[in-house]
């Protein structure tokens, strides 16, 4: 029997619409699906081998349990019973020893249903999760939230005049985006981007602002100090919608565009003009990218900056600006899914950085959530938005202060890889008593596990897309077939575990289907199941509606745009965009200027590669078989390396080495390193760890809280000071 | 960029060296049968055949370097085909040669036909001539590869046919001990004029195509000048294989200052073949020198790769 | 009938995913790939650069230089326009890697035979576009008859002047690109 099933690629988060054919239960090919709206047929080089990812050899195919001491990749086959059973006995005598709170959770980027962690662990008592949320999307959307109600991040770029790519490069990052980008351009669109790189976006602007790395903030007040001072703001609706622009005024009056020139290696001319470009474009958009999320302290600063930017300039939720969707109305979103209700104020009290980074933690998303359920009757979820800061967290593990962390759940996330100061989290996780791995992988961090347990993926699993539980639109996606093996999805993990913690009551659904299916009947729809929704409809698009605020007002305490933030204010921030040296630049730290005279870049994405995963896919690994740092050919020239040799990567923290990338896309005194790195043919042993510390730039980084962006904890990634050498005789 | 021509090899080298030996020895022997040199009877059977064999070891290597020997046949499918038309040529020269080599026998029953025989000679010349040329064309087929365009290559080809058929010849008429006679040093003394010419037009050619050539053409003739073939060319083609056998032969009429001359001019002939085989790169397609992982590390990569998840999957069953 | 393809080098963003497909679609062994990208920059000194990719397959020429010279025939040209390989024919001579001036041909070591993008002619005549076509996010390619003035190629080729890669070569390629 044949047929043909609508699923969804979870490669990444685009989460393109695919056909997969299925005959006896046996899928046969995955193709796109030409109807979907994302990428309408078409697959990037991940999805395209979604047959390999499936059939893969080292795929995870049942638990494992270590029986060895942890790291020595002693493992032994269990069966999930005897995991779960297993994992539940150790989870309730390390609460009843330490606390609920000593069970910790990591997460990466959205890659699964983490609404089920969040209910599970609000359910347990533990508000200690953490995902590299800080360093990815939460920063920017946190502050928008804060400023007006919510984040302006579905920009309207077909039919804008103007668009900002800021520290993005969707052109490796989201392909579907890119063609629109591309279409908008064809029709008039002008592409501005800001990036220290040449990016693969920056060859396909119109103009591009080779910034100095980290220098964004000063760029942006330099904007704002033009667009003031010339007058090319929208006086109408400054008036109208927002409090504080005297303030704002008088606050970047010093923040001139020769200010900035000195900073951003852009010319004051350069600065101005692409300024007015900006502000004369109407309507404009301003799309962001992580590398704004990246800087450590000041990241928020920097994002304070750029939604002052829309806002005066009239962009925000006018059709081809700045849309902000707010969330559906209708179907079960995320946030009420994750039951944060059930956590008590004292467990809540416990979260792990909240003390220090109150933006992204329960002090600052309880003002949040009051705001937003006051304007749109439901709030954004916890899930990333409310977060026990990772670098604290690790700390804890290591140290037990402010009391001990001794259990963790892995599940989509590969943090000896992925987090910043990989030394600091190896010893972390190594402190754990307990630490749980499910992912797809046998990975670094799943190698010093006490138990590995085999996810579905999304061939085997629906995948319902909200995006990070913000859109006010769902695509809904089936599985093409049941688990294969022994693999379990996700949201079966967490079920599970939590029935054998006394949650049963919680977890009233059988299957993903049915989880799905209960979120979608406020809907309405006359369906039986929830695969028949995929079947006769799969999406569900909020009718789109632009300048919501002049019937709902803004989620924001006064109602409006506050250029000055009420609730950062309430925080103890400074509720005024302002400037903040990066922690790792030349202009914080002169003394170390001498010893480290480059700056690093230690990311960017790039194909074919999805963060540390697919390096197993031999199709995929083939076309870029080893790191690579770019260097430019003047540097290269100066410490005689010439392209594919191995050059160390240094900093005060750590060393790697990666291979050379000769190429002016940098700037002489720049070097970016590739993330992700890590090589799943070499030993499976602690410390090797498939060579979990030879290429993997994020040993060179520090996640010192103190260096950390004040509001939202997010370590700095960007614009490191380092230094390179020739790394003779490596192979 | 390709750096240098890589899909024929050594094998294609070796056949487009003995089958232009063999091919202009006989020719040698054969227009020096048709203009009544008496001496030719005493060697011209084991000249052809000698050149014969050597032609055919070179099609062997032909035929070893195709993947599907036992479908060998099909090179005669296309005749309008230059590779086809040099099969032809090849499989005619050889069959001519041999049939040419038998009057030179008693025992053969046709051997007195002297007629018949001049008249097979004359054939085999058109053979061989046509067997030495045709790669010249053949090469120049590659329009990417513009070091072997225009006509040249043929005339190229030619004269260094000629000095090998030349050097064979008289390696065989010392070995016979026929070293110091009339008809060696005519023969010794057209060498001489067709080393002279070989230097001549020779570096002409690479040096006109250094200079006006299309890109990758002068990256070729730069190569073969100042790169990685200047000593193969300059000492191998010029030096040993040219100049000091045009000494040789100016000064000395010993039989072995003679067949050192003449091996020197095989050995020379040797190398401005292999030389202008891989020296011919493509034109670089757009991008193509960026490329820093070759294919072939591709390949040994893809075999490393697979057999590591090959083994680790036997460690994640266990 | 002539196909062809065009390839809109504004747009590509060298993801590899045809590289990729095209791999799966032909079941091609792991080191072999009928389309490649290349990456050109980025040209100039920082920050005065450009910088394009360029995907490349067999140019399916009218006057193809691998046909010419195939002595077995297993090269040939189809009615279609489509350049293909009889690969029960080919004897391995590999005279047409030689002459094809794109570096496109491969020997497969498997089959023992020489491989090349076929145009997914067997797509085509299913009235499927081909695979790299389908793949694409960019939508920077399109694959159509040359020989129809009606057809979206033949229009998106006049209104942009595409041209084929080094046309003075003479070999009269159907694949034409779009210079950024
Ligand atoms: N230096 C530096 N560090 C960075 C960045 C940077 O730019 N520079 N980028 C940061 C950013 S933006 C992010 S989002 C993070 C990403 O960090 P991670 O999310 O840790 O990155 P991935 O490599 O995708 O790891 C995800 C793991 O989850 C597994 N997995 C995937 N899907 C599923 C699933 O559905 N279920 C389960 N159980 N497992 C799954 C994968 O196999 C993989 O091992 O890295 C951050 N780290
Ligand atoms: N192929 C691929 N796609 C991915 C991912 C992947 O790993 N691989 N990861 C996914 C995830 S989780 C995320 S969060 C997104 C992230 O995708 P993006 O938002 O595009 O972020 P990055 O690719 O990390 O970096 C974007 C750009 O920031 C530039 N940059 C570096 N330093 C600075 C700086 O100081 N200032 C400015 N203005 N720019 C700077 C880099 O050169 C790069 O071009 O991509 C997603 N898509
Ligand atoms: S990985 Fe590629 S195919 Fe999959 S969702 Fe992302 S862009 Fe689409
Ligand atoms: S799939 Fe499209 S964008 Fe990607 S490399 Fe191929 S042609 Fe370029
Ligand atoms: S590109 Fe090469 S293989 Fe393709 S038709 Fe032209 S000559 Fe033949
Ligand atoms: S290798 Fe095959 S296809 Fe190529 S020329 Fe020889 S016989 Fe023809
Ligand atoms: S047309 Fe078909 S065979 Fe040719 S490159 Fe595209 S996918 Fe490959
Ligand atoms: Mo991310």
């Amino acid at each position: 029997m044949s047929e043909v099933k609508k699923v969804a690629c979870h490669f990444c988060h685009m989460n393109c619409g695919m056909l997969a054919s299925v005959e006896n239960g046996v899928i046969t090919k995955v193709t796109g699906d030409p109807e979907h709206p994302f990428n309408q047929g078409a697959q990037c080089p991940r999805g395209v081998s979604a047959l390999d990812h499936l059939n893969h050899p080292n795929r995870l195919n049942y638990p494992l349990k270590q029986v060895g001491k942890r790291g020595s990749g002693q493992f032994e086959r269990v069966s999930w019973e005897e995991a779960l059973d297993g994992i539940a006995a150790r989870l309730t005598e390390l609460k009843n020893t330490y606390g609920a709170e000593t069970l910790s959770s990591l997460g990466g980027t959205n890659r699964t249903d983490d609404f089920a962690r969040r209910r599970f662990f609000n359910l347990f008592g533990s508000p200690n999760i953490a995902h590299t949320a800080p360093v990815c999307w939460i920063p920017n959307f946190l502050i928008e939230a804060a400023s007006y109600g919510w984040a302006a991040f579905d920009p309207e770029i077909m039919n804008s005049r103007c668009v900002v790519i800021w520290g993005h490069n969707p052109a490796v990052s989201y392909l579907p985006e890119m063609r629109g980008l591309l279409q908008a351009k064809a029709n008039g669109t002008k592409i501005i981007v800001i990036d220290p790189v040449f990016s693969e976006t920056a060859a396909k602007a119109d103009l591009w602002l080779p910034i100095r790395p980290g220098a964004d903030n000063a760029l942006a007040l330099a904007w704002l100090n033009v667009i003031i001072e010339e007058g090319l703001y929208d006086f109408e609706f400054v008036n109208e919608w927002t409090v504080g622009f005297e303030e704002l005024s008088e606050r970047i009056e010093e923040y001139t565009p020769e200010w900035a020139a000195e900073k951003t290696g852009i010319s004051a001319e350069l600065i101005r003009e692409a300024a007015q470009i900006y502000a004369a474009a109407k309507p404009a958009c301003i799309q962001w990218g992580v590398a704004t999320d990246q800087f450590g302290r000041g990241s928020s600063a920097g994002a304070q900056a750029r939604a002052a930017l829309r806002v005066i300039c009239g962009n925000l939720d006018v059709p081809g600006g700045d849309v902000m969707p707010g969330p559906h109305p209708d179907f079960i979103t995320d946030w009420e899914m994750e039951l944060n209700d059930l956590l008590s104020e004292e467990q809540r009290a416990k979260q792990l950085g909240a003390d220090k980074f109150k933006l992204n933690t329960w002090p600052g998303y309880q003002i949040l959530t009051d705001n937003m359920v006051r304007v749109w009757g439901k709030s954004i979820p916890a899930e990333w938005f409310c977060e026990a800061n990772a670098p604290v967290l690790f700390r804890s593990m290591v140290s037990s202060k402010p009391y001990p962390v001794k259990a963790c759940i892995v599940l989509a996330n590969n943090p000896l890889i992925s987090y910043a100061n990989s030394k600091l989290v190896y010893q972390a996780l190594k402190s754990l008593d307990l630490l749980v791995v499910m992912d797809y992988w046998m990975t670094p961090s799943a190698l010093l596990a006490d138990y590995v347990l085999p996810a579905a993926s999304w061939l085997e699993r629906p995948v319902m897309t909200t995006t990070y539980g913000v859109s006010d639109w769902l695509i809904a996606s089936e599985r093409a077939i049941e688990p294969m093996f022994e693999r379990k999805t996700d949201v079966d993990f967490w079920r599970e575990i939590g029935c054998r913690l006394g949650q049963a009551e919680y977890w009233p659904w059988k299957s993903d289907e049915e989880v799905f299916k209960y979120r979608l009947e406020p809907i309405g729809l006359d369906v039986e199941t929830y695969e028949e929704f995929v079947q006769c409809y799969r999406m569900a698009f909020a009718p789109r509606e632009y300048r919501k605020y002049q019937e709902r007002g803004l989620a924001t305490p006064s109602g409006k745009v506050e250029l000055k933030s009420s609730i950062l204010e309430k925080l103890g921030y400074d509720p005024l965009p302002h400037y903040v040296e990066p922690p790792f630049s030349s202009e914080a730290k002169p003394e170390l200027a001498d010893d480290y005279p480059l700056t690093l870049i230690a990311g960017g994405g790039f194909m074919p590669f999805f963060h540390s995963e697919h390096r197993e896919i031999t199709r995929i690994r083939l076309m870029k078989p080893y790191p690579r740092v770019a260097i430019n050919p003047v540097l290269a020239d100066k410490f005689g390396i010439k392209a594919t040799d191995w050059v160390w990567i240094e900093t005060p923290t750590g060393r790697i080495k990666q291979k050379a990338l000769i190429t002016n896309a940098v700037a002489p005194d720049v070097v970016q390193a590739e993330r992700g790195w890590w090589f799943p043919e070499k030993a499976l042993i602690d410390p090797e760890l498939m060579g979990a510390f030879e290429s993997n730039i994020n040993v060179c980084l520090d996640d010192d809280p103190n260096t950390c962006d004040e509001a939202c904890g997010s370590w700095c990634t960007r614009a490191v000071m380092c230094r390179i050498s020739k790394a003779e005789g490596e192979d | 960029m390709e750096q240098k021509q890589e899909y024929w090899g050594v094998l294609a080298i070796g056949y487009l060296f003995l089958a232009a030996m063999g091919a202009m020895m006989f020719s040698v022997a054969a227009v020096s049968d048709l203009m009544g040199t008496k001496i030719v009877s005493q060697v011209n059977g084991w000249v052809s055949l000698i050149a014969v064999v050597a032609a055919g070891i070179g099609s062997l290597f032909l035929m070893v370097e195709l993947t599907k020997i036992f479908k060998a046949y099909l090179v005669y499918a296309r005749p309008s085909s230059i590779m086809c038309m040099g099969s032809y040529l090849l499989s005619s020269f050889l069959a001519l040669g041999f049939i040419y080599a038998t009057f030179f026998f008693d025992f053969i029953p046709w051997a007195d036909l002297s007629l018949l025989r001049k008249a097979v000679a004359g054939l085999g010349i058109i053979a061989s001539l046509g067997l030495v040329a045709y790669p010249g064309l053949e090469l120049a087929e590659a329009r990417g590869r513009t070091f072997w365009s225009g006509g040249g290559l043929v005339g190229l080809f030619l004269i260094s046919g000629a000095a090998t058929g030349l050097a064979g010849v008289i390696i065989v008429l010392v070995l016979f001990g026929l070293g110091y006679n009339q008809y060696t040093a005519t023969l010794s003394a057209s060498l001489l004029v067709v080393l002279i010419l070989q230097f001549v037009v020779l570096t002409g050619y690479i040096r006109g195509i250094w200079l006006t050539g299309a890109v990758e053409a002068k990256k070729s003739a730069a190569n073969i000048l100042y790169g990685n073939y200047r000593i193969v060319f300059w000492g191998g083609v010029i030096a040993l294989g040219t100049v000091i056998p045009l000494v040789l032969v100016l000064l000395s009429r010993e039989p072995l200052s003679e067949v050192l001359a003449a091996v020197l001019v095989l050995f020379g002939a040797f190398c401005f073949r292999s030389i202008f085989l891989q020296a011919a790169i493509r034109i670089a397609l757009p991008g193509e020198e960026q490329e820093v992982v070759s294919d072939r590390e591709v390949a040994r990569l893809a075999v490393m790769l697979e057999k590591c998840w090959e083994k680790k999957a036997a460690w994640l069953k266990k | 009938m002539r196909w062809g393809m065009l390839i809109d080098l504004r747009k590509c963003v060298g993801c590899h995913a045809c590289t990729i497909a095209c791999q799966n679609e032909n079941n091609l062994p792991l080191a072999l790939r009928y389309c490649k990208i290349f990456k050109v920059g980025p040209e100039g000194e920082y920050p005065n650069l450009t910088s394009y990719n360029i995907p490349i397959a067999c140019m399916h020429c009218a006057e193809a230089p691998c046909v010419d010279g195939c002595p077995s025939g297993a090269s040939h040209r189809r009615l279609d326009g489509i350049v293909a390989i009889n690969s029960d024919k080919c004897v391995g001579c590999q005279f047409c890697m030689l002459v094809c001036p794109y570096g496109v041909r491969h020997m497969n070591k498997k089959t023992g035979a020489v491989e090349k993008c076929t145009l997914c002619f067997s797509r085509l005549e299913q009235g499927e576009v081909t695979r790299c076509v389908e793949t694409c996010q960019l939508k920077a390619r399109n694959v159509g008859d040359l020989d129809d003035p009606n057809s979206e190629i033949v229009r998106l080729v006049r209104k942009d002047n595409a041209q084929p890669l080094y046309a003075h070569l003479g070999t009269k390629p159907s694949i034409y690109y779009i210079m950024p």
